[in-house]
């Protein structure tokens, strides 16, 4: 080292400064004077929100390996933000939060994002209010809002004001609800009002090492005492098995990008359709998979009792196989997903029998229920496939309200007003059929599967149905264990053993004539004949023209549709 | 009569190109192109044509989308392909990514599998697959390299229903393909195969009694039962005398005593150690498996270049007490045994080399070497060219800078390269080779064995692609030919015009090529199925990318399909390939592909990393070194001690101990001690983001201190730079693919 210590500094004395000048191209300037200033001057408040930033703020940002408010944009287009009130806030700095409108796609999306190299994206005394403007013009242009949310929460030394500021957004947020939709990425640690606000919005999209809940761990310890870590109080895991999170992602690009493409399955508004896309995969394509996987799954050794994947079918179905899972690690004996059929974006709503037999419970029930209503709100078409035992019984169920939440998804089926079909793939039994998009409840059209079991009760229906038959055998036990004895004793059984061989036999007759009994049931009336009869189905089809019959209909009734926002009288809901 | 117009045959259906989007990965300049001979202005190129071929394709793997690719270039409009269960409804989101580009329903066919679960199973598979050609048209078939396409039955099948296969016809299959019998043509034409003695019996015997007279009277002394067979007076002599024994087993007496043995082993040792000078010779016995009844010889003649007769008979005097150990060991030393001991000379450092052939039954041409050393558990993973150009050019390199050991080292390939290709051409054409096939070779030093053929072709055939091409020209006129480029467009030719080919040059196309096979393994390279991949960046320039199809991106919308590695099949998801001009230029660019190649998803695991960490390793130490088939396994076993070692540092402590000792430093001056740690501040993540991402990761870790090796030294626990660091941590940067890019996200570029 040498001898005499030199001050480090991070200026490099040789690189020139950039002065920005003010001229046209091609014009000899003439003398400069106030006007130049001024110029200057608005080009500096131009730059500020992103140039005031210090370096070392942004740093911290990447230390915790989150990316700023302005590199998240860049994942979600290539294009250039069109950023609103830049200078926004007594610091003319924006006020902690990016407001614009971008273009993603071609489309115009609204787009929030709370810039945390400013005072922790907290939001203070007015930045509210710059939300709320923001959200009422969505609302207005009818374009869809993408949130990206990573704010420390109210700022305090703002006071009141902060409280105010959410209370504005919460409030404008719900306004625009049902009109445009809305995706909410949720970065960094979000609590209290910071989560209330993204969860207002239609989905939630939550990256590992993230937390947002009512309130961190902190509180928690010092209220109730508990050590907990972020992770295990509103990390991803907790909150996408409850359905809080709609879907969780590895980091913060998948969550961008996952955003973008859920962006694609949704329309700009509730008075449009989601995006058409052309397609080159045939409508008449023949699904032979699917016949393929049924015919492997009901020919093995469990027989019509085997369990499949039904997101198998819905793959099959889908443009090129492709096709979008919401809330995918949840619930999944039932699977809510977008996919495209024919170009036009339909939500799939499946019964997954790979999943405890596909039995409807409180999570499922719930689940279906949003998905459904989502669907209705903003014209898009249902396409519903049902293999159900029914819905699950049981006290734990009840204990977790089964009924009110059974009762959410029905409310939600009865009151669909897109196009909707019913695919029944085999078991339609009891309730579940009668809440599960019938004619009844409103199906515009119901088709089913040659494979297709519907009935009012399972195979323990048989119990009601052949009442009288099974009487006379239960009844006949007494008098034919006396004959069978009567016999063996003439024969020159002892009276003991052929008491005892009697009774065997006669329980091996009764159980021959039970089982008789349940095939005949299996055969006359776990089928789809009576449900054709009735007209509780239209028509049968093969499992090899899925593609072909669910899309021609769907484009049928979508000739017929219009889309338009959802007028009706405002029934109790939940 | 009806007026009978031309109607487009409805499975005609025009080849549409894909997704207009012409990015590198759907319009590659090295495997895209125009092959429709049919345009050529020649009408002997014209004639070439394949347009007519039908080929249904049944196989999968990266060959699948190829053969696809490759059919729809050369004008080939009715293909068509094979599904197997597997491709579709076994799992979701596995469905064949073929599929987005194939999209006409009735070119696409299934089964539930290739080649069945049983031998029944399989035949009756066999003629699915023939009825399924049959019935849509098809006159062809190709198979890949799936098992079927060596199956010598299925190619006999499909000849007998008169349709082509599209591969060596089931003549070369059954010559080629089994190894005995391989073995006894490979000796008929003079290839060099493993030397040893499997009749050490029959010579001890033949001593006793050297004559066949003699041999019969034995037969008559002790009544043996003997195959009338045998005693054909025009087999050889050794036969009758294995034959003689035999019947002496099932009599259960010995004809000579072990010491007899033991000194006839003594005596054939001693020669081959004379044969063979610095080899060790391994002793097995007959009956012996797993390890045992196995022992070497020869420890004390190792490296030894010229062998002294004392020095040989020391060494060959150890075989009769291993002889009895081994015949002990395994039981086969009581009265009656079969105490037959082979003889092998054992191949001390092996590596794994193969000739690519090519042939039409009258000729056949080799297309140069792959070197496929470097594998695990039998599976390739990294495959290079071997070319005579390409080793002249290195010859010429190593004599200009005066390295003797190199020069030395690349002459000895060379010569066995030559070797290697002579031999396996005539291989070829005594089986009789119409098709492509692989004549697999091991390689020791300066020696090299013939091991097997391999009917098909192979995974790695692209290696060969990409340093030669084949100018066929006509026999008439040396301005008349035509280019292929691609071994799945020559077998197509093969198939359809065999005989009328002409035998074509092979023309040096890149100096070198090299293939990286990326698996679902993790970083120890044991198999993790089961993850999705959900974004891979866009190929870049000079890179292959055999992926089965995975980034075909949904063709309507143009977003990445999401893509579940089921792990199917096997744990291969795709090859990546690039080429140079010599191989160092081919490792570099590998070593760029891996670097930029961004794979994300969940749940997923591949071995991405280790082979950057491996590309440069290689690049640091020599990219000609010549690993064996042992390398990978020691070398992972050192990466794991280097994770040990890595796994102590704490970054961003020894960084909070640097600051300290700036603070000490700058103790005197206040202001200046506040500057040096608000600058260090500054410089916190710029210096422990690097490091810990290598030190995270002992491959990415391996490949920089191989790389940087020449960059420090350490005296007495001191590290000092050789260059300037600051350039180091630069090229750091550039290393760990963390230096800016303008498209990428840049969380991406902070945690590559």
């Amino acid at each position: 080292m040498s001898k005499t210590t030199i001050k480090p500094s991070l200026q490099n004395p040789l690189a020139a400064t950039e002065e920005v000048e003010f001229t046209i191209p091609g014009e000899i300037a003439g003398q400069t004077g106030g006007y130049e200033e001024v110029m200057k001057e608005g080009y500096d408040l131009i730059q500020r929100p992103i140039k005031s930033v210090a370096v070392s703020q942004i740093e911290k940002q990447h230390f915790k390996k989150r990316m700023t408010v302005w590199e998240r944009i860049k994942v979600l287009t290539d294009s250039e933000p069109n950023i609103l009130f830049q200078n926004w806030g007594k610091n003319l700095d924006g006020a902690s939060l990016v407001t614009g409108i971008l273009n993603i796609g071609g489309r115009d999306v609204a787009l929030y994002g709370h810039d945390f190299t400013v005072r922790a994206g907290s939001i203070d005394a007015t930045n509210g209010q710059k939300l709320a403007r923001l959200m009422h013009m969505a609302g207005e242009k009818g374009i869809p809002l993408i949130g990206m949310n990573d704010s420390a929460g109210a700022f305090v030394p703002a006071g009141v004001g902060g409280l105010d500021g959410y209370a504005e957004a919460f409030t404008a947020l719900r306004k625009i609800s049902g009109v445009v939709p809305t995706i909410m990425c949720m970065f960094g640690f979000n609590a209290g009002g910071g989560s209330y606000l993204p969860r207002q919005g239609s989905f939630v999209i939550q990256p590992e090492d993230t937390f947002f809940g009512l309130t961190g761990p902190g509180v928690v310890k010092s209220v109730l005492g508990e050590d907990i870590t972020p992770e295990e109080l509103g990390g991803p895991k907790v909150h996408s098995a409850t359905g809080v999170t709609d879907l969780a992602v590895p980091d913060e690009t998948a969550a961008l990008r996952t955003a973008v493409r859920l962006l694609s399955y949704l329309p700009d508004n509730n008075h449009s359709m989601a995006p058409f896309q052309e397609t080159s995969d045939p409508l008449d394509r023949r699904t032979w998979e699917i016949n393929t996987l049924l015919k492997k799954a009901f020919n093995s050794p469990t027989g019509f009792n085997t369990p499949f994947d039904v997101s198998i079918i819905i793959q099959q179905v889908c443009d090129h196989g492709d096709y979008f899972e919401v809330q995918p690690t949840r619930a999944r004996e039932a699977i809510t997903a977008f996919g495209r059929l024919g170009g036009n974006v339909v939500g799939f709503v499946a019964n997954n029998s790979a999943v405890s037999s596909g039995q409807i419970d409180c999570d499922s029930a719930v689940k279906i229920a949003r998905f459904v209503r989502f669907c209705n709100i903003y014209n898009i078409p249902l396409i519903f496939m049902e293999d159900t035992t029914g819905f699950l019984p049981g006290r734990e169920q009840e204990a977790r309200g089964i009924v009110q939440a059974g009762r959410s998804m029905l409310d939600s089926i009865v009151d669909v007003r897109t196009p909707r079909i019913l695919l029944i793939l085999r078991n339609a039994y009891g309730g579940a059929y009668a809440s599960y998009n019938n004619y009844p409840t409103g199906a515009d059209l119901v088709l089913a599967l040659p494979t297709t079991r519907l009935a009012v009760m399972g195979p323990a229906g048989k119990e009601f149905v052949y009442k009288t038959e099974l009487r006379k055998l239960r009844g006949a036990i007494k008098q034919r264990v006396a004959e069978a004895v009567q016999e063996r004793v003439k024969a020159g059984m002892d009276g003991d053993e052929a008491k005892k061989d009697a009774e065997k036999a006669v329980a091996e007759w009764l159980k021959a004539e039970e089982t008789a009994l349940n095939t005949r049931y299996e055969k006359e009336l776990m089928n789809p004949k009576e449900g054709l009869a009735l007209g509780s189905i239209s028509s049968l089809v093969m499992p090899t023209d899925l593609r072909k019959v669910l899309g021609e209909n769907l484009n049928f009734f979508l000739r017929h549709y219009q889309p338009s926002a959802w007028q009706d009288v405002q029934r109790e809901f939940h | 009569m009806k007026n009978r117009s031309r109607q487009l045959n409805p499975m005609e259906v025009e080849i549409k190109p894909m997704a207009k989007n012409n990015t590198l990965y759907s319009n590659n300049p090295l495997i895209h192109k125009d092959r429709r001979l049919s345009r050529s202005s020649s009408e002997w190129v014209r004639s070439f044509s394949c347009e007519d071929l039908k080929p249904l394709i049944v196989c999968r793997g990266p060959i699948r989308k190829e053969a696809m690719d490759v059919y729809g270039e050369m004008g080939i409009s009715h293909f068509g392909i094979l599904l197997s269960e597997k491709d579709s409804i076994v799992y979701p989101n596995a469905l064949s990514p073929e599929l987005r580009q194939l999209t006409d329903n009735r070119r696409v066919h299934r089964v539930p599998d290739y080649s069945g679960a049983s031998k029944e199973e399989r035949i009756e598979r066999i003629q699915q697959i023939i009825d399924t050609a049959k019935d849509n048209d098809y006159n062809a078939i190709f198979a890949g390299y799936g098992f079927m396409a060596e199956d010598d039955e299925f190619v006999a099948a499909i000849e007998d229903a008169g349709l082509k296969f599209i591969g060596p016809c089931s003549g070369t299959q059954r010559a080629a393909g089994k190894k005995d019998e391989a073995k006894r043509t490979a000796l008929q034409v003079d290839v060099s195969v493993t030397p040893g003695i499997d009749n050490v019996t029959a010579r001890t015997l033949l001593k006793k009694y050297p004559s066949r007279d003699e041999l019969l009277a034995l037969v008559k002394a002790q009544k043996l039962a003997i195959d009338k067979k045998s005693l054909d007076a025009k087999l050889p002599v050794e036969e009758l005398a294995d034959a003689v024994l035999f019947a002496s087993y099932d009599k259960g007496i010995d004809l000579f005593s072990i010491e007899e043995l033991c000194a006839q082993v003594e005596e054939e040792c001693t020669a081959m150690f004379k044969g063979y000078p610095g080899a060790r010779i391994r002793l097995k016995a007959i009956g012996g498996g797993g390890g045992k009844g196995q022992r070497i010889l020869g420890a004390s003649l190792l490296m030894t270049k010229n062998p002294s007769d004392r020095q040989i008979k020391e060494a060959a005097a150890d075989a009769p007490g291993l002889v009895r150990e081994i015949l002990n060991e395994v039981k086969t030393n009581g009265v009656g045994d079969n105490k037959n001991v082979l003889i092998e000379l054992n191949i001390e450092q092996t590596r794994h080399n193969e000739i690519q052939l090519l042939g039409n039954g009258q000729w056949a041409i080799a297309l140069g070497g792959r070197d496929c050393s470097l594998q695990m558990h039998e599976q390739k993973l990294l495959e290079i060219s071997v070319t005579q150009e390409g080793l002249a050019d290195e010859i010429a390199k190593a004599e200009k800078t005066g390295n003797k050991t190199q020069t030395e080292a690349l002459k000895s390939d060379l010569t066995v390269l030559k070797r290697m290709e002579e031999e396996s051409e005539r291989f070829g054409t005594a089986v009789g080779l119409d098709s492509a096939s692989t004549f697999e070779c091991i390689v020791d030093g300066d020696r090299h064995y013939f091991m097997e053929v391999n009917t098909r072709i192979q995974v790695e055939h692209r290696v060969t692609e990409l340093v030669y091409s084949l100018k066929f020209t006509n026999p008439e006129d040396k301005n008349d030919f035509f280019i292929v480029e691609s071994l799945v467009e020559a077998m197509a030719l093969l198939a359809r015009h065999k005989e009328r080919l002409p035998r074509p040059e092979r023309m040096t196309r890149f100096g070198a090529a090299a293939e990286a096979r990326l698996n679902a393994t993790d970083c120890s390279l044991s198999p993790s199925a089961g993850g999705y991949i959900r974004y891979w960046s866009k190929p870049i320039e000079g890179e292959i990318r055999d992926d089965q199809g995975i980034s075909i991106p949904n063709p309507d919308t143009g977003l990445f399909m999401r893509y579940h590695l089921a792990g199917a099949y096997d744990s291969n998801i795709a090859l990546l390939l690039t080429r140079g001009d010599d191989r160092a230029a081919s490792y570099d660019h590998l070593s760029t592909v891996l670097r930029c190649t961004v794979l994300r998803g969940s749940n997923l695991a591949t071995n991405l990393k280790f082979h950057y960490g491996l590309v440069n390793w290689f690049i640091g130490n020599n990219v000609m070194a010549k690993p064996t088939t042992r390398f990978v396994v020691p070398y992972l076993t050192l990466v794991g001690k280097l994770k040990e070692e890595s796994q102590r540092l704490d970054v961003i402590f020894a960084f909070l101990a640097m600051k300290k000792h700036y603070g000490k430093l700058y103790a005197a001056d206040a202001d200046a001690a506040k500057a040096a740690s608000a600058t260090l501040d500054r410089k916190g993540t710029l210096l422990t983001r690097p490091m810990e991402l290598l030190l995270n990761d002992p491959h990415l870790l391996s490949g920089w201190l191989s790389l940087n090796k020449k960059n420090f030294t350490i005296e007495n626990g001191q590290v000092s730079w050789l260059r300037n660091p600051l350039v180091i941590l630069e090229e750091t940067y550039e290393y760990l693919n963390m230096t800016w890019r303008k498209d990428a996200p840049s969380a991406e570029i902070m945690d590559s």
